[in-house]
């Protein structure tokens, strides 16, 4: 990771009072309220609980895919909760890095393309772009596989390349939405554990997962219930 | 699957149903309407008895290159006796009277014609009786048969016009018959025929070329040995007679002579119509295709509930003749109100009117409904052929977006579409700068503010020629006369009018020229200040005047061409010292003026040498007034009428028209080319962008998820727009590219269309390849912003 360094002061996901109110046929619905987070560089955050608690939401909300009704988000430092959909494009390419629970590779691509994807919105030169994907694929055990197609891989091998795609852009923090959701117990414990591994080498993870198994490897776990958090366990490790 | 089933499916999707039926109704639309007007002039039996053994003979001289001369009567009479390959030959000449007694004095079209034409033809009359051989000689001839729809409009179908007389020209006939309205010869304007009736100057003169002849080929005999025959009696005659020395024979298929030239723009434009039925095709292919994968599920659940794949395919099949079928009634309903109002707004007698919605016609739209049906049917059924049904049922989502792959038939019809539809567009471009030329084509003269109408003054009532002249000159001056006219003259032979004639002459001191040399100009009888009048340009020498008159020496002007091809290397609109014989004589007649080229055939012919003799010395008592008026032209209809009838209270006018509307019907063939081909091409156009619009479209709905993955991974709108556009612009120019090569085929056939114009015209091959591009532009532009309006975190939860 290669997130800009952050004070002890500074997290790098601040949260504050954050509410997500849905309208529908004239119906409140509260997906979220008053959530207070914090997420500091390093972190490794598990956000679980039952469906519907609103932790898909809260997940969209920290990586820009939508915005909160009230409260504050300040990342790495910046207001982001009402950017424009240009500004906020921009910052998803650039601070996050998303691993989705249907992988989410586009099939006309190869693993290579896939992995290169995010960084031809940020404009880098060919060379660089390949330097980055090669290296980001390397680091999940994917090298070997650049020419296939998502189609050609298994359950397991596609979410690494997702992964490899979300590690490509050297991102400030991986946002991972049952990333075991697709993936048999085997697969979902080797995604797990990469996911370790990438922490270990100081990535900052958050993760949505209704599995407590899963929820366990994170340092910190977080509890949701009708929109709000209602516990939150530290573990020693 | 039954019918009810199938309108169950439309209302699901009544969007659907609408552009499919409508696009078919267009492609079939189109098609029928061509269609009638082809079977109208080329497919429809003639009505006539065993008209494929009816050919139309024409005297040629084949040393210059003419192929088709009327024919003089002592060389009809002398085919008639010595020819074996006929049954018979029948003669008809185009003729015009003055009908009078019956009202004001008016102006009918008929035709003199040979006593045997009727039996020839196998045409018998509504009413009475044809012609008898006693009755075609000179003096017995005033018998004549009306056509149905004169006998209709102006005897209110009185069976009781037997026996009663018609004053033409003065002289009285009795009526003896009715023809029915399907005898439309020598023209569909005809209202009267008259038998030949030969003048004995006319039995004498062989170098008089002047009338039409028909012949009904014997039974096995071809056209091949009729040629050959015709054209030994020829040669044998020109030994025996000095005018016709170099004369052959042309004897081509009636229906042929018929057509004409209008056979190749009607296959052109049914060619178009394909086309464009191509295009229709192909989008109603792609919105089956995408419906079909869109059920592949509900394909899938019968499957399991022991439906064959064959019973799926029927299934598709079926859903696609009802659509087309249903295309095809709206396209009749589209035809016939194409059709109605194209010949409407045809020129009267055009042969195109001939086209209507019969049963053939209905007919040939059934088979295309049923071919167009399979034709696009086959392809969804197909794509379902190669599915395996099961496993769609198997599908649970992979985790990868739907791959473009899974379009290639989608996209090679939509590259087909766009070659097609660049192919029409490219020949519509070529005949509409073609056109556009033509009309900047300079006459010669003014046309506007030229008011034109024609008189024919007959033997009875001026048996000479001063009288003639004299009686036009009087109407002239009465004309001019008139307020609103700024001056007026006549002219036998008016520029782009019916009367045309040309004179063979000599060149004093010049040898008689060689077979292959030319020897004749077009011929002109003109009253003094017609150049003036009609605004043409008087070069050199001087205009005719009043002294100019019967008694004094002989002159003529001549124009540039005839300069060019008669005196070249002269100084333009010098005037040369010479004199001309129009008769084989030492009647020289003294070259006095040079007229620049004025265009008479047509705009687009090229202007043939001219020869202009005053009136005053020649008049044949045909003449056309051409009238300059200060205002509008058509406000001194009235008033002209009436100054020719103080003159003569029993000459009618005809024919009295402005010059501008003259002008505007010699470019009414390649106007309509132009057209047609422009409309068909512009539905071509329309139908491709629609095509490249529906699946730009569908693939955007069916990318939803992966426009959603790519924005959530950092794409700005305008990375999704140039996705979606770039997409759709290779298809477009993988189109562009084919429909080039296209282009360039087509363009090969319409060489003899265009003018002034070349086939690979650069201008009208990149313009039409730019309005292309921009079409497709817009129509991935419209997929692209809605692509663009992706919601991400909607696109995504649809995993």
């Amino acid at each position: 990771m290669t997130a800009e360094p952050q004070s002890a002061a500074s997290p790098l996901i601040h949260l504050q009072g954050i509410q997500k109110v849905f309208l529908t046929d004239e119906v409140e619905t509260h997906a979220l309220s008053e959530i207070h987070l914090e997420i500091a560089q390093g972190e490794y955050v598990s956000i679980a609980g039952p469906s519907g608690c609103g932790k898909s939401t809260l997940l969209a909300i920290l990586g820009l895919l939508d915005t909160p009704t009230g409260g504050t988000y300040t990342l790495n430092g910046n207001q982001v909760a009402n950017l424009d959909h240009s500004a906020r494009a921009r910052i998803r390419n650039r601070e996050i890095g998303f691993i989705f629970q249907s992988f989410n590779l586009i099939g006309d691509l190869t693993v290579f393309e896939n992995v290169e994807l995010p960084l031809t919105y940020r404009g880098l030169s060919a060379g660089e772009r390949k330097e980055r994907a090669m290296e980001a694929l390397e680091k999940v055990g994917m090298s070997h596989r650049l020419r296939h197609y998502p189609s050609q891989l298994s359950g397991g091998q596609q979410q690494r390349v997702a992964v490899a795609r979300a590690l490509g852009g050297k991102p400030s923090i991986l946002l991972a939405d049952e990333p075991t959701g697709n993936l048999d117990s085997k697969n979902g414990e080797a995604v797990m554990d990469l996911l370790r591994q990438l922490h270990r080498e100081g990535a900052t993870i958050c993760m949505v997962t209704h599995d407590p198994r899963f929820a366990r490897h994170a340092d910190r776990q977080i509890h949701l219930f009708d929109g709000r958090i209602v516990e939150e366990l530290v573990e020693a490790r | 699957m039954n019918l009810r089933q199938i309108l169950r499916q439309w209302a699901k999707s009544p969007g659907f149903a609408a552009v499919a039926i409508l696009t078919l109704a267009l492609g079939i639309g189109a098609n029928t309407a061509i269609f009638s007007l082809v079977y109208g002039l080329l497919l429809q039996p003639l009505p006539y008895r065993e008209a494929d053994r009816l050919v139309q003979v024409h005297e040629s001289v084949p040393a210059r290159g003419v192929d088709r001369v009327p024919v003089a009567v002592p060389n009809l009479i002398d085919w008639q006796r010595q020819s074996a390959s006929f049954e018979g030959l029948a003669g008809l000449r185009h003729a015009e009277y003055n009908l009078t007694g019956q009202g004001d004095p008016r102006r009918i079209t008929g035709a003199r014609v040979t006593a045997n034409l009727f039996s020839l033809l196998g045409v018998n009359p509504l009413l009475g009786r044809t012609f008898t051989a006693e009755e075609e000689a000179f003096g017995k001839h005033f018998v004549v048969l009306l056509s149905e729809s004169y006998w209709r409009s102006s005897f209110g179908a009185d069976p009781g016009v037997l026996g009663r007389s018609l004053l033409l020209d003065g002289g009285s006939y009795t009526v003896i018959g009715v023809m029915p309205g399907e005898l439309r010869l020598p023209s569909r304007n005809t209202q009267v025929w008259t038998p030949a009736g030969f003048e004995p100057e006319e039995l004498e003169l062989r170098g008089n070329h002047s009338w039409w002849v028909m012949g009904r080929l014997k039974s096995g005999v071809t056209l091949e040995q009729a040629k050959v025959e015709m054209n030994g009696i020829a040669r044998r005659l020109g030994e025996q007679f000095e005018d016709v020395r170099d004369f052959g024979v042309t004897v081509i298929g009636l229906r042929e002579e018929l057509v004409g030239e209008l056979r190749l723009p009607l296959l052109i434009l049914l060619g178009a119509v394909g086309c464009v039925l191509l295009i229709a095709c192909a989008n109603v292919a792609n919105l089956m295709l995408a419906r079909s994968a869109a059920r592949a599920r509900e394909f899938a659940v019968r499957a399991a509930l022991g439906a064959r794949r064959g019973d799926v395919i029927r299934q598709l099949l079926s859903e696609s003749l009802v659509l087309s079928l249903s295309g095809g009634v709206l396209g009749i309903l589209l035809a016939w109100w194409g059709v109605t109002g194209f010949v409407g707004w045809l020129p009267e007698g055009h042969l195109l009117s001939t086209g209507q919605i019969n049963g053939s016609v209905l007919a040939f739209t059934l088979g295309v409904s049923l071919l167009t049906g399979l034709g696009f049917g086959l392809v969804p059924a197909w794509q379902v052929w190669r599915t395996d049904l099961t496993e769609v049922l198997k599908d649970s989502g992979r985790g990868t977006t739907e791959g473009l792959r899974r379009n290639r038939l989608r996209n090679v019809l939509v590259v087909v579409e766009v070659a097609l539809a660049l192919i029409l567009l490219v020949g519509a471009g070529l005949l509409l700068r073609s056109f556009s030329r033509a009309q900047r084509v300079d006459p010669g003269f003014k046309t506007e503010h030229l008011l034109t109408a024609t008189l024919a003054l007959t033997d009875q009532k001026y048996p000479t020629e001063p009288q003639k002249a004299q009686a036009i000159l009087g109407m002239v001056e009465q004309v001019a006369a008139l307020p609103g006219v700024e001056s007026a003259a006549a002219v036998f032979g008016l520029p782009f009018g019916r009367m045309q004639s040309k004179v063979t002459f000599r060149i004093e001191g010049r040898p008689a020229p060689a077979a292959h040399e030319p020897d004749n100009a077009n011929y002109r009888q003109i009253t003094p200040g017609y150049f003036r009048t009609l605004g043409a340009t008087l070069l050199g020498g001087r205009d005719f005047e009043l002294r100019d008159g019967p008694d004094s020496a002989r002159v003529v002007i001549v124009n540039e061409s005839f300069l060019r091809t008669f005196f070249p290397g002269g100084a333009p609109g010098q005037v040369p010292s010479a004199r001309v014989s129009l008769d084989g004589t030492n009647n020289w007649i003294q070259i006095v003026g040079v007229v620049r080229d004025i265009r008479d055939g047509g705009l687009t012919q090229p202007v043939e040498p001219q020869m202009f003799m005053p009136m005053s010395q020649q008049c044949w008592g045909l003449a056309s007034l051409v009238i300059r008026t200060r205002g509008s032209a058509e406000t001194l209809e009235g008033p002209v009428r009436r100054a020719v009838l103080t003159i003569d209270g029993e000459q009618a006018l005809d024919q009295m028209r402005s010059m501008e509307s003259m002008v505007d019907d010699t470019l009414a063939q390649r106007r309509l080319q132009a057209v047609l081909l422009g409309a068909f091409s512009a539905l071509a156009l329309v139908l491709s962008a629609v095509g490249i619009y529906g699946v730009m479209a569908w693939s955007v709905s069916r990318r939803t998820q992966e426009i959603g993955i790519r924005m959530a991974l950092g794409a700005q709108w305008s990375d999704v727009r140039r996705l979606v556009i770039h997409q759709g612009m290779v298809l477009t120019f993988l189109g562009v590219a084919l429909g080039l090569l296209g282009g360039v085929g087509l363009a090969r056939f319409l060489a003899g269309l265009l003018y002034e114009i070349q086939p690979h015209d650069p201008p009208t091959f990149g313009w039409v390849t730019v309005i292309l591009i921009g079409v497709s532009w817009v129509a991935c532009w419209i997929p692209a912003r809605r692509a663009a309006r992706v919601d991400p975190l909607v696109a995504l939860r649809t995993e």
